[in-house]
């Protein structure tokens, strides 16, 4: 490096003007409250009356006492299930169709990833429309067309139902996402390694057990891990669809948070529970990084 | 490319096109909806077309609404919060990646921790931060906290893309007579033409519908933005006037839409990209 250049490029005020714009704003919403967080939960607040230290008691409840906060924890676990299954398999799925497409796939991709860029807002409408009963919805009208009139409910207020019906909605938005890390993962899979494979007279389906999907098992893995995460903080579609109801059985861990924090009022309890939601996503990363590690040997 | 043969084929092409048509149809029905009159939405069949195109729900939903407002709210917040963005992420990444900053990996590593950090952990203390400071119930309140968590993912965007650029046409401006600011703005910044897009039309995508921060800071019908917006058309105990809200899904869907068929390589690369952070 010349020195003109060496000395514009060392130029430490300029460096400070270029950085400290995104430093302060990323420091002051997003790291700092992190921080906050794990500070109020040591407190109870409701806001306006002076913070009370109760040391771990929020904890305890949490953990201990809460009813509600393991029902949300389970019924969360159901619904990343059912996300993670429909996007990461049903995209699975679809990125192997579209290898074995010649013509439009583009547009085939295209239309597949739409509802991706629509808000929740729109997706939780459309969806109470589809599981409605009265008037008779989309989902209810189709399976009375196809003769299982019988099974038609009012989906969302159907007590063992109601889980199902306001996970899907967050699965089928982001199938396209999925579809396409996934199909990026699959072409770029070597054609003279198929080829071979081929010679070596490997059916289809044998050649893409053993071959194509050990070939895409990080980019597998990195879609599970998105696909957890992303559930484990949805919060959206349940909140507007049901607002964790009825009774209990759409509750979620983020709704349960906001709805401790933002209508009980109570900011030190609904920050331990933010807490836990930051290290249940950590617990869930490096737990499933294990599990895809050791499947390897 | 895989081989397939001509019945299995064939199975194949129906299961998917069946399921482009699960994944299509809803928004397409959403639109064509939109334009039924009330009759229709009595009727038992919630798939038939319009017995008669109306363009009545768009004008209720226009001129009872608050859309007018909501809109140009949502415009502002996006606006303000993407050239915000762009500014302060392609400036934070040129320091990291190109010039001689003693620190600049453990800042880069600071910010891509923002990635795997969820909203809802800093929506308590933002709104006490928020109140404390009086901001809440603005836009302000809601553009602040999406430049902060849109920034991770725009740095390293950019980080990546400046990598890209070799030292020695930086070499030559310097040569010319350029300050590290010309070389920056008369140089970098436009060359990054492509990154930038791509940021644009991916933060548009997140900030046109984001809902948790506007939610909880906004309780002002004046400072609402449309997602917000939208659940006016819920009704209670399920009675919801349909026509206006399929009517203001699809007004409010259509600058998504558009960006999206306009740019949609960009927007699928930024969002696969920023998936982590949705």
């Amino acid at each position: 490096m010349s020195k003109p250049m060496d000395k514009v490029l060392r130029n430490r005020k300029a460096a400070l003007v270029f950085l400290l714009p995104a430093l302060l704003v990323y420091l002051l919403t997003v790291l700092a409250p992190i921080l906050w967080s794990m500070y109020f939960s040591f407190f109870s607040w409701d806001g306006v009356s002076d913070m009370l230290y109760i040391g771990f008691d929020n904890y305890t409840k949490m953990f201990g006492g809460d009813k509600t906060f393991w029902k949300a924890f389970s019924n969360n676990l159901i619904y990343v299930s059912i996300i993670v299954a429909m996007q990461v398999l049903l995209g699975l799925l679809v990125a192997i169709l579209l290898t074995s497409i010649t013509k439009g796939r583009e547009l085939f991709k295209t239309l597949f990833f739409a509802p991706a860029i629509i808000t929740s807002v729109a997706i939780a409408q459309l969806f109470q429309n589809v599981y409605s009963f009265e008037p008779v919805g989309i989902l209810n009208y189709c399976l009375q067309q196809i003769g299982l009139g019988d099974w038609s409910k009012p989906w969302l207020s159907d007590l063992n139902w109601a889980l199902t019906a306001v996970s899907v909605p967050e699965g089928w938005r982001y199938i396209g996402l999925y579809m396409i890390i996934l199909y990026s993962a699959l072409i770029s899979i070597p054609a003279d390694i198929e080829e071979a494979a081929r010679m070596d007279g490997a059916s289809s389906w044998k050649l893409f057990r053993s071959i194509k999907m050990p070939l895409i098992k990080p980019v597998l893995m990195v879609s599970i891990i998105m696909a957890t995460t992303g559930a484990l903080k949805g919060f959206d579609i349940p909140y507007i669809m049901t607002n964790g109801g009825p009774g209990r059985v759409t509750e979620l861990l983020p709704t349960y948070m906001y709805k401790t924090a933002f209508s009980s009022l109570d900011f030190g309890y609904g920050s331990a529970m933010a807490v836990f939601i930051v290290i249940e996503s950590l617990i869930a990363v490096a737990f499933i990084r294990r599990m895809m590690d050791s499947k390897e040997t | 490319m895989m081989k397939i043969s001509g019945y299995s084929k064939a199975v194949l092409l129906v299961v998917s096109f069946a399921l482009l048509v699960i994944q299509v149809y809803p928004l397409v029905w959403v639109f064509i909806s939109s334009f039924k009159g009330p009759n229709d939405f009595s009727g038992d069949n919630p798939l038939s077309l319009p017995s008669q195109y109306t363009f009545d729900n768009y004008f209720n939903v226009w001129s009872k609404g608050n859309l007018g407002t909501y809109f140009s709210n949502s415009i502002i917040v996006a606006v303000t919060t993407i050239v915000l963005v762009i500014l302060f992420s392609a400036m934070a990444a040129f320091v990291i990646e190109k010039m001689s900053f003693k620190w600049s990996q453990s800042v880069l590593f600071l910010f891509l921790c923002g990635i795997m950090i969820p909203i809802q952990v800093v929506l308590i203390p933002l709104f006490i931060l928020y109140n404390k400071i009086g901001i809440i119930n603005t836009l302000a309140s809601l553009i602040l906290p999406q430049v902060g968590f849109a920034l991770p993912i725009s740095i390293y965007l950019f980080v990546s893309f400046y990598k890209y650029i070799s030292n020695e046409i930086m070499e030559a401006a310097v040569m010319d007579g350029c300050g590290v600011y010309q070389v920056f703005w008369r140089m970098i910044f436009p060359l990054s033409r492509n990154t930038i897009v791509t940021v644009v039309v991916m933060n548009l995508i997140f900030v046109w519908n984001e809902f948790i921060f506007a939610n909880t800071f906004i309780h002002d019908l004046k400072s609402r933005t449309i997602p917000v917006g939208l659940m006016d058309y819920i009704g209670q105990y399920g009675l919801t006037d349909w026509g206006a809200t399929f009517a203001a899904i699809s007004i409010t869907t259509i600058p998504t839409m558009v960006v999206y068929f306009m740019f949609n390589k960009s927007v699928i690369s930024g969002m696969t990209a920023g998936a982590t952070k949705g």
